[in-house]
């Protein structure tokens, strides 16, 4: 993270917002995980969304379920957007990645639940496509998400697009389907099939430019 | 130089009331403060006292009370008129709203005077009898109780609805905070009703609280009989009336003024402000005798003894209070807690702990746990979960009645069991696709069965409510934690299993 907030700033922002709306108390989770320390360090306001009034109540126009949000205000009206998530398991929707990592941006996450959160999943992402998606998947989650304490794998790749699907796309090989044996296939991921037919990427991999850069 | 002497004691109590309040602020995450939060409760000396009777045990937390009941017996009461923060508010709502009422006669208060060891006695007998409603009435616990549950919250109210205007004051992004998460505390109304009286009380007698009632200064009051610290009067006196109209606690009789009640006196200094220049304090060897002191009778302090014991006894038989009553299985009291009785003995009802909880997870009771138990904390997860790595709430408890422990321990304390209501879970009632609790879930205690519902593995679930809080169901939460009684200890987990990329 810190070295994405150093070329945020390379690339000439004014000024980065690192936001995250946690399930547990922001200041625990903030200090736990040292999130706080590293962007302040890397030079960035590290932000948590646990007051209302940061958010802004919004119309999401081309929304098949849910027609109006409370959206984190700075997504809304931020000059870039960058999308920072770490693929995890999930129990209920079998995987966490790009598209569900989006969530935080709403206040009333738990409302999504009753309504219907593949859904509304790939509806959030009708509102803003993120300029980029970064996906952290040099450690994963593979059990026991998304909170853990669960099994690890270390991929060691970071995926980086400004096609969401096709990150998810992407990323949802790293999990076996546990029906099944083999790794996730795209369509499987129903919000990730949602946010293609609402035309949002590309889900076919073989469609897209794969291009492996290695680090070392 | 009395008048430099009277302004240093006003500053001094505006500065204590403000480290009061600055404190309290502090009682929160990340609770690094060098000195302990709860410093007040643990100066305060009658805390002390019924807190070693109700635990018939010392509480080393509590020893730094003893410090002040040695300095009170050698110089006699400092503390009420210099020191304590609720002295101090009721001296300034005296002075700004609730004015003495003139009186044409003084007022005999001889009757009155008596009172306040009358309380102290039942104080005392309740606490032998290991009941502690008396905490109550204790100054530095009532301030505290009512600052956090009557007045914290509003002041986040007013900030929460300030801060969108200055920030849009502010050009550009100048200024993002989130809003603070509202805290609400049940019975506030009551409390703050109750603390309004107790000043309000200024109308009949100045510092009517700190006179007639107050446990604590009663207890510095025995203490100081025999100060070395004393009032002289010369014989340039006038008897012109000013010191006795002028003490705060009526200690100086109004027919002999050159004399003074050196029990009541809160050395507050006040008579210094002398016309002749007739009144000074110095030390002197202390003296036995005092003037129109209270006629405690034997037949009063009986009565008084009689009277806490039967009340103690009265509410020990109440139903919630007894072995076959307690039904309340929403009762779930912080982890650490010590056993229901002995919690209830032990607990001051100062609200540090609903201060300190991060989630506002930490209500006050009001009969939920009977007489005996008025204002103690619960744990409330529809409107806050408990926080898996925080021992807050033990740390800051001025007399141990939820124990202080680690982190580790917490983690495996069992405060209750979360049940659900399946006719009400959306994943059990609908096809839809929820499973919240399970994701909530910081201990691996709900799993989902192969349709994706959950079901609750009761010897993982340590009752910390997240579930419950965050179920989205309206109203009732479709997962409701069940105290268990008492708090049991859970098996820690195995050690991780090493990881198994191929698993």
């Amino acid at each position: 993270m810190m070295a994405l907030i150093k070329m945020c700033y390379e690339a000439g922002a004014k000024k980065v917002a690192v936001w995250d709306h946690t399930c547990d108390n922001y200041q625990f989770t903030f200090a736990r995980s040292g999130l706080k320390e590293a962007g302040q360090k890397a030079g960035a306001d590290v932000l948590s969304g646990h007051g209302r009034n940061v958010y802004k109540q919004t119309e999401i126009p081309k929304a098949k379920k849910l027609r109006t949000a409370e959206v984190l205000r700075d997504v809304l009206e931020s000059d870039v957007f960058i999308n920072f998530p770490l693929p995890k398991q999930h129990f209920a929707t079998e995987l966490t990645l790009g598209m569900k990592n989006l969530m935080g941006i709403l206040w009333d996450m738990e409302q999504l639940h009753k309504i219907d959160l593949h859904q509304c999943i790939a509806d959030i992402n009708t509102l803003r496509k993120p300029d980029l998606v970064v996906v952290d998947a040099i450690r994963i989650l593979t059990t026991n998400g998304p909170k853990g304490p669960g099994k690890t794998e270390d991929p060691v790749e970071v995926v980086a697009s400004t096609d969401i699907v096709a990150v998810d796309a992407y990323a949802a090989a790293y999990f076996k389907n546990p029906k099944t044996g083999k790794p996730y296939r795209p369509e499987e991921i129903r919000f990730v099939k949602y946010a293609y037919d609402h035309g949002l990427g590309e889900i076919d991999l073989s469609k897209v430019r794969v291009k492996k850069v290695s680090a070392t | 130089m009395t008048r430099a002497l009277l302004c240093l004691r006003r500053s001094i109590q505006a500065l204590s009331f403000c480290f009061l309040l600055y404190l309290i602020l502090q009682t929160a995450f990340p609770l690094e403060l060098k000195i302990p939060v709860d410093l007040y409760l643990r100066l305060d000396p009658f805390i002390g006292i019924i807190s070693l009777f109700t635990q018939k045990e010392m509480i080393w937390r509590m020893l730094p009370a003893l410090g002040v009941l040695v300095l009170v017996i050698l110089f006699g009461n400092f503390f009420c008129g210099w020191f304590c923060p609720m002295g101090a508010t009721i001296d300034f709502f005296d002075r700004v709203l609730f004015r003495e009422k003139k009186r044409s006669k003084p007022l005999d208060d001889r009757s009155l005077r008596r009172l306040r060891y009358g309380v102290l006695i039942f104080a005392l007998t309740a606490g032998l009898m290991a009941f502690q409603v008396i905490y109550l009435l204790d100054p530095i616990s009532l301030i505290t109780r009512s600052m956090v549950i009557a007045f914290y919250p509003p002041a986040i109210f007013v900030y929460n609805h300030l801060l969108p205007p200055i920030q849009s004051l502010l050009p550009g992004n100048g200024l993002i905070v989130s809003s603070i998460p509202l805290p609400l505390f049940k019975v506030n109304l009551f409390i703050f009703l109750f603390f309004v009286a107790v000043l309000a009380l200024g109308v009949i007698r100045k510092r009517f609280w700190c006179r007639y009632l107050c446990p604590l200064g009663t207890l510095f009051s025995i203490c100081s009989r025999f100060r070395i610290l004393t009032r002289f009067v010369t014989d340039d006196c006038t008897r012109c009336q000013k010191c006795v109209k002028e003490c705060p606690v009526g200690a100086i009789p109004g027919d002999t003024p050159e004399q003074y009640r050196q029990q009541d006196c809160v050395t507050c200094l006040k008579c210094l402000e002398c016309p002749p220049q007739a009144v000074s304090f110095h030390f002197a060897s202390p003296q036995l005798k005092t003037v129109e002191g209270v006629n405690l009778s034997r037949r009063y302090v009986l009565g008084s003894f009689a009277f806490g014991l039967a009340s103690s006894l009265v509410i020990k038989t109440n139903p919630l209070q007894s072995e076959s009553g307690r039904t309340n299985n929403r009762l779930i009291r912080p982890p650490g807690s010590l056993p229901e009785e002995r919690f209830i003995a032990a607990c001051t009802g100062c609200a540090e702990c609903l201060k300190v909880c991060p989630n506002n997870a930490l209500q006050s009771t009001f009969l939920e746990a009977g007489l005996a138990g008025l204002y103690t904390p619960r744990l409330v997860p529809r409107i806050g979960y408990c926080e898996e790595f925080c021992n807050f709430c033990g740390r800051v408890c001025p007399t141990e009645a939820i124990q202080p422990i680690t982190l580790e321990e917490k983690r495996l304390i069992q405060v209750g069991v979360a049940h659900i209501n399946k006719t009400r879970c959306i994943a059990w009632d609908t096809d839809k696709i929820c499973l919240v609790c399970n994701e909530q879930c910081s201990y691996q205690a709900i799993i989902g069965d192969d349709k994706k519902r959950p079901i609750v593995k009761e010897e993982k679930c340590t009752g910390c409510g997240i579930c419950e809080n965050k179920c989205p169901v309206d109203g009732e939460s479709a997962i409701i934690v069940y105290a268990s009684g008492v708090q049991k200890k859970l098996k820690p987990e195995p050690e991780a299993e090493p990881n198994n990329p191929q698993g």
